[in-house]
């Protein structure tokens, strides 16, 4: 539709849609293809690049998780983790915390290891300290995490693990045992193992239920 | 099917015609060769291999799924991912070489394009095996990503295909998701997070839904995506900026997409030499003032004028970089559009334009008219609803003098809305309002017949 009357010069400006472009007997170059599924398979790859390095390059670091609803354990498909140091009241013990929370959201935890046994479940690391930067060298049984503060919670990028459909029931039924059984102590024996790398970022590798391991 | 049996139907008649000698033998050889009534016979064959194909292809594929379905918890996690990846690769694949098949053999005749359709759903079906395997890698690696940087990045994944292969429907599609992830992480943006690649994304994506779909419509030559993409481009000024509670924001947002798109000449662009969007982006143009000016004409626009100053992000200079782009190239189209030309005739056009000019300085007076005075003014309702009353007027009038029916009924339409709203809006008695009902449907219906009487007549001029 023209909204406004057109000078006679300037019709044949109006290119008429109705004509469809033959199209030519030529077909399209094939580097036309390729050069887009090349930058799709790009954008695949990129997706766990960032975990694939954390995994190869990363230092692994228990830690100990906390409950996070004794009803419903499983959302679709992945258990949602929650650890003792993404409790901001837990945070707030440890020394340098005052001047994290003023400003900005992103900042480190220092990890220490605990020595364990080496058979069952292992133990978990104990936070140190927090800092605003990450550290430029830590002795060789400390780590620096990466965390940020969103909406008032603190997220780590560890708070999803996948669980497949079948073993889902079984895995359920294991924590809801072991958290049952674990009243009586102030931690309960569900830990997950992690690999951090060198710049604070982390990815999930193993779930510790007890004594049972379940990696995915 | 119907094409077939129009065509069964025409041999019979051509075959009466020629008995009776109505038509001669050399106009029924014509006739058979440009209908191709001879291969009639071996279309019911056809159509019986191509159903039993059919039938087969889906059985194939359930059974697939079946097994998949069967098997996905067994096999690991590696297997999977080879499993979907190939899949996306060979359906990509095998679309593009279906598809890109020339439209013409040798002989100059259209050839079946059974192979380029199925190519082309080939590749659709490989744009959602991009999603399905974004979605199974974040899923597999334990990603604590959102959900709106999936669909977000799929989006850009199949517009980039789009504009290789210069695939309207593929430009769509990215355009649909692209809105699904922007309009689920505009939330995200409210609360100050680090710099990541995403945020960034949907921080421009004003000038973005212009930057990237803009040229595909012109690879393309589609009309749809050039549509698309300005409505949303508007929509989205409008709720992009609300968190900073400033109304002088607000003015640019509801004046700069009308003076944008009205000032719109396709001719401006370096290598283009023909008005492809031009109308579709006046059309556009006239249908945001139109729902803009509707807006204001309402009391309850004027009754919320207290903005809250709570936590206000304190906005940052670098923020308003696209406003001040867009306007920057609002005034340059302008200046274009309205620069003294060599012809005489143009003197009714600038009218024209000078008009929606009043319309959006108007509508950007709005809402600094809104700030300045506590409490309803009275008068600036007043002059709103006069305006869109000139506005609805005025494409009326352009209807009657260029003869077209959707600018006489597009004022119509805003004018019996506004008359009907005001009417409920406001506390009047029933009888008023079964009254002003009546009329305004004997108005409209009068009104039509009159103009396609008044078409008919000027059309046989």
């Amino acid at each position: 539709m023209k909204s406004f009357p057109e000078e006679s010069s300037e019709k044949q400006l109006i290119p008429d849609f109705k004509a469809k472009s033959l199209a030519t007997n030529k077909p399209i170059p094939i580097f036309r293809f390729i050069v887009p599924l090349l930058i799709q398979a790009g954008l695949l790859f990129a997706i766990p690049a960032q975990s694939a390095y954390t995994y190869l390059t990363g230092k692994t670091v228990i830690l100990q998780t906390v409950p996070v609803d004794p009803y419903s354990l499983l959302t679709g498909y992945y258990q949602i983790l929650s650890y003792d140091i993404s409790t901001r009241s837990t945070l707030e013990k440890l020394p340098g915390s005052k001047d994290i929370f003023k400003e900005g959201n992103s900042f480190y935890v220092i990890l220490q290891e605990e020595k364990s046994t080496g058979k069952g479940i292992p133990k978990a690391w104990k936070p140190l300290r927090l800092t605003k930067e990450i550290p430029d060298s830590l002795p060789d049984n400390q780590v620096a995490l990466q965390g940020k503060s969103e909406f008032g919670t603190i997220k780590y990028g560890l708070e999803k693990y996948n669980i497949p459909e079948d073993q889902r029931n079984k895995i359920n039924d294991n924590i809801s045992q072991a958290r049952r059984s674990a009243t009586q102590r102030d931690k309960q024996p569900i830990v997950v193992e992690v690999k951090v790398d060198s710049q604070g970022k982390s990815v999930p590798i193993s779930l510790w239920v007890k004594e049972k391991n379940y990696r995915f | 099917m119907i094409i077939d049996s129009f065509r069964a139907k025409l041999r019979k008649e051509v075959e009466l015609w020629r008995d009776e000698g109505i038509i001669q033998d050399s106009v029924y050889e014509q006739l058979s060769e440009r209908y191709q009534f001879d291969s009639l016979d071996n279309v019911a064959q056809d159509r019986f291999i191509f159903i039993l194909i059919g039938v087969g292809c889906i059985l194939v594929g359930l059974g697939a799924i079946t097994f998949v379905a069967a098997n996905w918890q067994s096999w690991t996690r590696e297997v999977k991912l080879v499993l979907l990846l190939s899949l996306f690769f060979a359906t990509n694949i095998i679309g593009f070489f279906l598809w890109r098949e020339p439209v013409f053999d040798n002989a100059g005749k259209k050839r079946r394009q059974r192979k380029r359709k199925f190519g082309h759903g080939l590749l659709l079906l490989g744009a959602l095996l991009l999603g399905a395997n974004m979605a199974f890698m974040a899923q597999t690696f334990h990603m604590s990503g959102s959900d709106y940087e999936l669909y977000l990045f799929w989006g850009i994944g199949v517009l980039v295909m789009a504009y290789g292969l210069r695939l309207a429907s593929l430009g769509v599609f990215a355009f649909v998701l692209i809105n699904f992830g922007y309009w689920m992480g505009l939330g995200n943006l409210w609360n100050l997070g680090d710099f990541s690649l995403s945020r960034m994304i949907i921080q421009y994506m004003p000038i973005l839904w212009l930057g990237l779909f803009i040229p595909l419509a012109y690879i393309c030559k589609s009309r749809w995506i050039f549509a698309l993409s300005t409505i949303t481009f508007a929509t989205s000024l409008q709720f992009h900026f609300n968190r900073y509670y400033l109304p002088t924001l607000n003015s640019f947002t509801f004046a700069l997409p009308a003076a944008l798109l009205w000032s719109y000449d396709d001719l401006l662009f370096p290598k283009v030499n023909q008005r492809w969007f031009q109308s579709v982006a006046r059309n556009i143009a006239l249908l945001f003032l139109s729902i803009l000016f509707y807006v204001l004409s309402f009391r309850g626009y004027w009754q919320f004028s207290n903005y809250s100053n709570g936590n206000n992000p304190i906005p940052n200079l670098f923020l308003f970089t696209d406003l001040v782009i867009l306007t920057v190239l609002a005034i340059y189209q302008w200046f274009h559009l309205l620069r003294p030309k060599s012809n005489r005739q143009r003197q009714g056009i600038d009218i024209t334009n000078i008009g929606i000019a009043i319309f959006i300085v108007m509508g950007a007076f709005a809402p600094l008219w809104n700030q300045s005075f506590s409490g309803i003014s009275v008068l600036a309702i007043f002059v709103f609803n006069v305006f869109l009353a000139l506005l609805a007027c005025s494409m009326i009038r352009q209807g009657l003098q260029s003869n077209q029916r959707r600018a006489f009924w597009g004022g119509m339409i805003l004018l019996t809305l506004q008359i009907i709203t005001r009417m409920l809006e406001y506390d009047t008695a029933l009888l008023l309002k079964s009254l002003v009902f009546i009329l305004c449907g004997v108005v409209v219906i009068g009104a039509g017949l009159w103009f396609e009487k008044h078409l008919s007549v000027s059309s046989e001029q």
